[in-house]
Formats: structure tokens, sequence, C-alpha cells
């Protein structure tokens, strides 16, 4: 299942029962969740998700997640009285927010490549392999940091102690995360990892990068934005276990929405030209969704919502409904939907 | 071969220092009163920080890589961030530098990382082309 973005997915529980796949995997689910726990011990999150990158990739790129990683942070890293789509939904939330990490530093990287005009990326990944090292530290901390602030934005501090707990168990690098989790310290890492990928090409070609008014952090994309445009692929091999069935869903376009009683009170005050835009943009959902920034996943108040975003500021607040359907809730200008 | 081939043949890409931070040692940090303790330690963690943003790291090591031969103003950075908001005199004899014996070399918050053992003071260097292999080109030629 793949998505042109890693921020366009939902996940509800699903009814559906039926249809057993046909390949029966030996483990029971009790003996998966024990190599996991091994695995994760030893590789860290990488071990439940992965990110594959564009330098060495072309079109396989993106954020890799099998459903039964969901299912293992789920059941491992959140409390049991947690109703479990949301236990899922936040364990889908981690482990994207650890791995698009790696899809921003890349980009980061890339950024500095166009700029100097020289390989930086795979040298260092090189360098990792001759020293013997798996991984970079300072990026795994980083990553695992950024799924924990993320969580602390919108989860109640029990759930984020059960969390870091979880995460302490990691290896080297991946454990280290509390470093890297105020803002200080975060800024610190992805500079870190930026003077680890860039620093020895950059001061080579005498770049002024080590000067204290060198502002690298510019190279560092916004989050929401990296996770708009990262793929998404996530892997259903949950079929073969007994888990309570997730409907994992990707939103690549939106063929079916109907106008609530709401919508429709106000999209009959708005102009005639904004009613002519709303009808084709409803033609163009049905294709594909607009690409980030015109149209996100709404937090706050608005959790649950989609904000489709008009021109002239206008703005529609949808949701998904039952079969596939959504429903378009609200219209209008940006301070009319009460912003600002 | 030319002199200006055999300059090129001899090019071995940018140097860098290998260096080390020298911060106060936890025996200095446990003489201190809690309060003040506390207060180094915050600030020995911004100073590791600047010593971070001023050096590459050198994968491997816990030393890493400098640009430049001059130690001192980084040095001096690393101390007053060390020092930062430090009032009582007891608790600034504890964490400042010993006075060096030595005029011409003076004690500083960054060693150099010497290349041999025992008297051997050679100091150690990494160049750019070694650390970059195959991956190194200069400006303008592959």
């Amino acid at each position: 299942m793949r998505s042109a973005r890693a921020d366009l997915w939902d996940l509800n529980q699903s009814e559906d029962r039926s249809s057993p796949a046909p390949i029966v995997d030996v483990r029971d689910a009790d003996s998966l969740f024990r190599e996991l726990d091994e695995s994760v011990r030893v590789r860290g999150i990488e071990a439940l998700a992965w990110y594959h990158p564009f330098h060495i990739s072309a079109d396989k790129w993106g954020i890799y997640i099998p459903i039964t990683s969901v299912h293992y942070c789920a059941a491992r890293w959140f409390n049991p009285r947690i109703r479990p789509s949301h236990r899922a939904s936040l364990a889908l939330t981690l482990l994207l927010n650890h791995e698009v990490i790696h899809h921003a530093c890349e980009y980061m990287v890339a950024q500095f490549e166009l700029l100097i005009r020289v390989c930086c990326w795979v040298p260092a990944r090189d360098r990792l392999k001759k020293a013997g090292l798996e991984w970079f530290n300072d990026e795994e901390a980083l990553a695992n940091a950024n799924s924990v602030r993320q969580l602390r934005a919108s989860a109640p501090r029990t759930i984020i102690d059960g969390v870091d707990q979880a995460l302490r168990q990691s290896p080297p690098g991946y454990r280290d995360f509390p470093l890297a989790v105020s803002d200080e310290g975060f800024q610190d890492h992805i500079l870190e990892v930026l003077r680890h990928n860039v620093g020895i090409p950059a001061v080579d070609l005498q770049t002024g990068f080590l000067d204290p008014s060198f502002d690298a952090l510019a190279f560092f994309p916004d989050l929401d934005d990296a996770r708009a445009r990262c793929p998404l692929y996530l892997i259903d091999d949950s079929r073969h276990f007994d888990f309570p069935p997730l409907s994992p869903r990707i939103i690549n376009c939106i063929p079916h929405i109907v106008e609530t009683n709401r919508f429709q009170s106000m999209f009959r005050k708005l102009e005639l030209r904004r009613q002519e835009e709303w009808q084709q943009v409803k033609m163009s959902l049905a294709k594909e969704v607009p690409r980030h920034p015109k149209f996100k996943k709404l937090k706050g108040r608005l959790k649950g919502f989609w904000g489709l975003y008009l021109n002239d500021g206008f703005r529609v607040h949808i949701r998904p409904a039952a079969n596939g359907i959504w429903e378009a809730v609200e219209i209008g200008s940006h301070t009319a939907m009460g912003h600002g | 071969m030319t002199q200006a081939g055999k300059d090129e043949s001899d090019d071995k890409g940018f140097p860098f220092f290998v260096v080390r931070m020298v911060a106060p040692s936890s025996t200095a940090l446990e003489k201190l009163t809690s309060d003040i303790r506390e207060l180094a330690q915050a600030n020995i963690e911004r100073a590791r920080r600047i010593f971070r943003s001023r050096t590459l790291p050198l994968l491997g090591s816990d030393a890493r890589l400098f640009n430049s031969v001059f130690l001192e103003p980084l040095s001096s950075a690393l101390d007053y961030a060390i020092l930062e908001a430090i009032h009582d005199e007891a608790a600034l004899a504890i964490l400042a530098l010993p006075p060096s014996g030595d005029e011409l070399r003076p004690n500083l918050r960054i060693e150099m990382v010497h290349a041999g053992k025992g008297d051997d003071c050679r100091i150690q260097f990494q160049y750019a082309g070694a650390l970059l292999g195959r991956y190194w080109c200069r400006h303008g030629k592959a």
C-alpha cells in the first residue's frame, strides 16, 4: 500500500475478520513479539520500520512500515487500557516520526550537496561502515527524540512516560534521545548530523562551514513538509496473525464527498466564483488529493478533520465518514472558520 | 615530473587537527556544592555543544577534527561557557584550568591528540583526502 505522502493515512479498527491469507506464518503473535523484542533491543526502531534513501533508489525511496510493527508497538509501548485503534494510531505516528527524520536529514544533506557540488551522503555512509558502525548515533537519537517531542504535543504524560521507558531499552544512539529532546539539544543533533555528512568536504572546500555565523539549520526542512513529500509504504503482513484487525488507509484520492447541511448553508452564502472553485476542487479530488500544504490533517480542536485550502484564504473542512465516503462539514474564509 | 605536478600529487586535502575538549573532571565536580555542581554540569553541557559546533566528528573515536591551528579563541569560548554565572571563588578555583608551567604552551580547554605515545609529541593530523578516500575531489578537478 503506497502513498506519495507520509501524512495522508488513516487507521481504524476493521470489522473484517474474514478471508484469511493463503500463506500462514509459522509463528504465532507471541513468538513474533518475542523476536521483535530482541531485534528492537539490538537494532532499535529500525527493526520495526525503515527509511529507504533517495540516494539509493529513485523510485522505491520512502518510509516502510509493516503493520505487524504497528501491532507490536501498540501492544508493547502503550497502556492496554487505551482503545486498540487509538494505540495503533499512536504507534504508527511514533514510527513515522522517527523515520521522517531520516528523510529530513537526507534532504538536508542533498541540499548541501547541490550547494557545494560535491557528493557527501554516500561517502559519509561509507565512512560509517569503515569505522565498523551501523548507524550514526546522533541521527538515531534525533529520530527517537522527534517521536517523543511530537508525542508530547498531543498525548498525556502517562503515555509519554511509557514510550520514554521503552525507547531507553534501545541500543546506543537510539537510547541517547533525552539529550535531543529540548529545542537546543534537537538543533545540536541536527547540526551534528550535518557535520558528519558534509563537514569534511565543506571544510576542505573552505566554505566557512564551521564559522559560528554559518546558518546550517536553514538546510533542515520543516518536518510537516518533509512528511508530506516523503512516500509511505504500509506493508500489510499482519493477516497471518490473530491481531485485532486494522484497516490502514492511504488517502490518494477522495472520490465521494457528501455535503452536510451546515456546509450547504455556508456554501450558499459564498460568491459564485468561490462556489465554482469548490465544484472544480471536488472533481480534482476524485482523481488525486492536492499537494501539501493545500491538503493536510488538522490538529488541536479540529483533530479528525482535514483542511482543504482554496484560493484567497478560503478553506474547507472535510472528514472521513463510513464506507469510503467523506463529509464536507464547513467552508469559508480563514476568519469565518474561527481562525485568526 | 614538474614541480607543479609534484605539488599536485602531494596534495592530501585539508589537514585537520585531532582534538579533545578538556572538561573539569568528575572528581572536581564532586568537590562542588550541589547547587553549583548542577550549574557547572549545565555549563559543561553547553560548552560541549559549542565544542561540537566548531569541530567535526571523528568516527569511532571520542576525539574530533578541528580546522585551525589557533586553539585559543575556541578554548576561551569554552572556558567562558563553563564558568558562566559561577561567582563562588572556591568553585571557580576548582573549575579553572591550572596555570601552565610553560609560557609557550598555555593550558587550554582543548588538547591536541598526539600521534605517538610517551615522549613522542607529534601531533595527530587527519587529511581530508584520506578521510574521504575515493570520494575526495578538489575544486574543479575530480
